[in-house]
């Protein structure tokens, strides 16, 4: 690379909406200062650096780095409301004219997409179940069950194995058929006080809080400010049900409903 | 029961700000390696799955990728002379009713429709208009979902299926480029 030919990079924070360009200081990564490059009503807000990024020395510093990320995120929207939350690691070669030019073209679907989400948050809700709770309350609900049940307690164990193993398959299809039931009607009731909800398919990590218990759902929901309590009640009933736990944490930046990828694509 | 961040852990992080959020538009700005690898490493061992070995081929492969896209940025396919771009966008073709499906950035010039991999600055195939004989919107099954394709016959017999996200704009181009040649 000859020596004339700049390096200058900048690592993208959020999109976010003001009018002002200031510096929000040293909030990020390597206490790097951050401030907004603004075009009209909106702003990216970024660091600047002379040269490209190495990687990270190890993991602690990697690690360190994505909490910076979010902690910078979590400042901004304390300031500034609801923003477009950038991917961890995007670094654009240029300078500030780029940005600017960049916020130009995509004025209006950032600005859309502000508006679409102003007064909202992310919220992550799973909802758990202790799996012996649940096969003892299907067994004391179902007679057709404990008939089962108490003829193979009074049956040698060679002779009750076949009918232990049918009990094992009823019993498991009657806890599926009482996970579905529940799961519509608390869906039903977390949807009334969400704006938008998206079932995480991945198996999300069990916190150790919950060990021995199993994942029902895992869904993000954005939510209006306005209704964080509402859906606090439903899930507090969630939570009373026998054998049922959930865990609701948040406010998160709005990462998992930022829709412009698709506007991206077609420009 | 009202939310709470608790001592916010990594892994759940790590899904939110390696795998959702923006980000940047490549046709614009360009991400460098570095950081991105980073995001990687760390996704690799929250997952605890790769091996070491897998990564490392995976870090290579990154790099020079990325520095042969630096050195030759091409932001366009090469077109004829005299030829002209009506409509440009992203999407996925495949061909003869095949199975496979590649995706790529579809160009409709005042003479073909092309697709053209950015990465190694290919052409993936080209139709010249007059060649085109019958152009229809078929709705089909793709991975257990109904959508719409269009589906272009060709004059030798063969067949070419695409795919974007505004089927009707692509449709009405290509059929008022086509009446035109």
């Amino acid at each position: 690379m000859n020596e004339t030919e700049q390096d200058n990079c900048l690592y993208i924070y959020s999109i976010l909406n003001t009018a002002t360009e200031q510096n929000l200081g040293p909030i990020g990564i390597d206490d790097n200062p951050v401030y907004t490059i603004v075009y009209r009503d909106i702003a990216a807000a970024v660091h600047f650096s002379e040269t490209k990024p190495e990687p990270a020395k190890d993991e602690q510093q990697a690690k360190e780095w994505v909490f910076t990320h979010n902690y910078a995120i979590d400042k901004m929207t304390e300031k500034f409301g609801t923003l477009l939350p950038f991917s961890f690691g995007c670094v654009a070669l240029g300078d500030d004219e780029t940005i600017r030019s960049w916020l130009q073209k995509n004025y209006e679907p950032f600005k859309s997409e502000l508006e679409k989400l102003n007064g909202t948050a992310e919220y992550l809700v799973q909802i758990f179940y202790d799996p012996k709770i649940l096969a003892e309350k299907v067994l004391k609900d179902n007679p057709e069950l404990q008939a089962l049940n108490a003829k193979i307690e009074g049956m040698s164990r060679g002779k009750g194995y076949i009918l232990q193993k049918q009990l094992d398959v009823r019993r498991d299809k009657a806890i599926t058929q009482e996970l579905s039931n529940l799961g519509i009607e608390f869906g039903k009731a977390i949807h009334e006080n969400v704006k938008e909800m998206i079932p995480e398919e991945k198996k999300s990590n069990v916190p150790e809080k919950f060990k021995g218990k199993k994942s029902v759902i895992t869904l993000s929901c954005l939510v209006s400010n306005e209704n964080v309590e509402n859906l606090g009640h439903v899930l507090e009933q969630i939570n009373e049900h026998e054998g049922f736990a959930v865990r609701f944490t948040g406010p998160w930046a709005p990462y998992s409903f930022i829709d412009i990828k698709k506007d991206f694509e077609q420009t | 029961m009202m939310p709470e961040r608790e001592e916010d852990s990594l892994a759940e992080l790590l899904d939110r700000l390696l795998n959702k959020g923006l980000v940047l538009n490549a046709d614009v700005l360009i991400t460098v390696a570095g950081v991105p690898l980073i995001g990687l490493s760390l996704r690799l061992l929250a997952a605890g799955i790769e091996t070491m070995l897998e990564y490392g081929m995976f870090e290579q492969f990154d790099k020079s990728t990325r520095d042969w896209a630096l050195k030759n940025r091409v932001t366009s396919p090469a077109l004829m002379a005299e030829e002209e771009t009506r409509l440009n966008f992203f999407g996925s073709y495949s061909q003869n009713q095949g199975k496979a499906w590649n995706y790529g950035y579809m160009y409709l010039t005042n003479r073909r429709i092309l697709g053209w991999h950015k990465g190694f600055n290919k052409i993936l195939y080209d139709v010249a208009l007059k060649d085109v004989l019958e152009i229809t919107i078929v709705t089909t099954v793709h991975e257990d979902k109904e959508r719409e394709e269009l589906c272009i016959k060709i004059n030798n017999n063969s067949i070419l299926n695409l795919h974007s996200q505004n089927m009707g704009e692509v449709y009405s181009a290509l059929i008022s480029e086509v009446h035109r040649t």
